[in-house]
């Protein structure tokens, strides 16, 4: 797999206050990379680092192994923030701009982009009197003016209604999935990072806390029933007798059946028809959400 | 630069902000309300004709009031719109945007300056009593007066656009900048009672257009003012590529 980009210890620092602080990340060619942190959590700090759009205090990062970015900018797409947009243009003279912008003689691409993004209908509109959900799409669909091979986009599904999230994530997947677009993803609807990502950075105070693809937060965020309260040695012979093979035995004789969630309930008759009466029976792992919940410390802060 | 301002040229004519200035400059020049240099009117209103009255209408104050209203707007739109970001995220060298802006805007500008002119003109010649005319010379200098003075002034809007990122300010900033240092060279002029060269941009804008201003003094007020824009421009650069965006 090509290495799309490369962070090495990139660090932003406004006066004492370290933003960003010695990130290092590998994105290669196909990711989609999910980026997930508080707010003030420094991921926006770091998307404009690598956007071009703000200077690093130290460290460095390369596109396609090559550090000067002007070079290789043209072959991304950022939308950061919020979409930016010249409210008395209409939104095919908005997108028209950016293809004058980037040299593109032939308008064509204006029409096959507001297809995708749902705006087709629209293109005539002032971007003034659009909705935050179409500015947002308008955004994104400016992003992928010139064909990039990587789209930086900053919450991108802020604001949409919930049939646009599904077609800007459909977008998305089509974009990485048909066309090999790597993406780089901040959300805090983490639900919506879980259903695309391919892999996540924990992003806190600046520092990248935890990295792990999609595999393993899976298998950290596996659903299982979990039986406490009796000998572990009794629940495994009655979970062998049931032909459940996947468990495990935790600290504390708490035993994890990896198992259709839904036969909770008869495993615990099953094991109340031998006396054995569990102090505790249910459902048991995580979502993206509480796994982040959790590396967060627990604290309530939004993501 | 090609692309930034073929870019930034579109947007500038699909806006209503170049079609409202260009309107408000033809009004002004075509009536006499705004013509401000009294140099001509009050010695020798009788030879106003078309010519003069095109180098009279936009003299001094009233010319950089329009160079500086639409310069600031045109500005300031990429950062209160935040498309500076997108354009900078597709590969645009910070050099290559402010480069390219202060050729666009220049360009626009001079536009809306000369369709002021033209409207001085006419008005000239349908209603000017006329002994004057046409002199290679004086229009040469004329314009290249005009040129060097909407580029300064352009190079400094972009200057304080880059450094404050807001309309009001930038805004603010330029409408008012020449008549404060006129201000305040009459003051220096006035207290040390002595025949100060007086270098702020409406006076020196009124000596470069203005009929019979000596060689000298044009020449001074030309160089000042083209230097001024170099050294804008090339704070506009180091600004631009400092600030994180």
């Amino acid at each position: 797999m090509e290495l799309v980009l490369q962070a090495e210890s990139l660090t932003k620092r406004y006066d004492r206050n370290i933003v960003v602080d010695s990130v290092s990340m590998r994105i290669e060619q196909g990711d989609i990379y999910g980026l997930i942190g508080r707010n003030g959590a420094g991921k926006t700090t770091f998307m404009k680092m690598i956007g071009g759009l703000a200077t690093p205090t130290s460290g460095s990062y390369a596109f396609y192994g090559e550090k000067d970015n002007y070079k290789t900018l043209s072959r991304i797409g950022c939308f950061i923030e919020s979409p930016a947009l010249y409210p008395d243009l209409t939104v095919a003279e908005n997108m028209l701009f950016y293809n004058k912008l980037l040299g593109i003689t032939d308008p064509k691409n204006i029409d096959e982009i507001l297809e995708h993004v749902g705006l087709i209908d629209e293109k005539k509109k002032k971007t003034k009197k659009l909705s935050l959900g179409m500015k947002q799409r308008l955004g994104i669909g400016i992003a992928l003016v010139g064909c990039p091979d990587m789209l930086i986009l900053d919450e991108p599904i802020n604001g949409l209604d919930p049939t646009g999230i599904v077609e800007i994530r459909n977008l998305l997947l089509t974009l990485n999935r048909e066309k090999g677009v790597t993406l780089l993803i901040s959300s805090h609807i983490l639900g919506e990072l879980e259903r695309m990502a391919t892999r996540f950075g924990i992003i806190d105070r600046g520092v990248l806390v935890d990295e792990l693809s999609n595999k393993e937060l899976q298998e950290k965020t596996r659903r299982a029933v979990g039986i406490e309260g009796l000998d572990p040695r009794q629940v495994t012979v009655t979970l062998e007798e049931m032909k459940i093979k996947d468990y495990k035995v935790l600290d504390g004789g708490r035993v994890v059946a990896y198992c259709d969630t839904g036969i909770a309930g008869k495993i615990n008759r099953a094991l109340a028809e031998k006396g054995l009466y569990a102090s505790g029976i249910g459902v048991v792992g995580q979502d993206l959400e509480s796994y982040f919940i959790e590396k967060m410390g627990g604290g309530s802060q939004n993501a | 630069m090609h692309n930034v301002i073929s870019a930034q040229l579109y947007k500038c004519f699909k806006t209503k902000v170049f079609y409202i200035m260009l309107i408000i400059a033809v009004i002004c020049t075509a009536t006499d309300v705004v013509i401000v240099s009294t140099t001509l009117q009050s010695k020798e209103t009788e030879v106003i004709n078309g010519f003069l009255s095109m180098y009279d209408a936009l003299s001094g104050g009233l010319f950089l009031i329009f160079v500086g209203i639409y310069a600031a707007i045109a500005y300031s739109s990429d950062y209160s719109s935040k498309s500076i970001r997108q354009i900078i995220g597709k590969g645009t060298k910070r050099t290559v945007y402010t480069l390219g802006m202060l050729v666009t805007v220049t360009a626009v500008s001079l536009i809306i300056v000369a369709a002021a002119y033209a409207s001085g003109f006419i008005k000239g010649t349908i209603f000017g009593s006329g002994v004057g005319s046409f002199n290679a010379a004086m229009m040469i200098k004329f314009v290249i007066a005009v040129l060097v003075f909407t580029f300064m002034y352009v190079a400094y809007t972009g200057l304080i656009a880059n450094l404050t990122r807001k309309t009001t300010y930038t805004l603010l900033f330029t409408i008012f900048t020449p008549p404060l240092l006129q201000m305040v060279m009459i003051i220096i002029k006035a207290v040390s009672k002595q025949d100060v060269l007086m270098l702020d941009p409406i006076s020196m804008m009124d000596k470069a257009v203005t009929v019979g201003t000596p060689n000298g003094e044009y020449l001074t007020a030309v160089i000042i003012y083209f230097c001024a824009g170099i050294i804008f421009t090339y704070m506009s650069i180091i600004v631009a590529k400092k600030k994180d965006l």
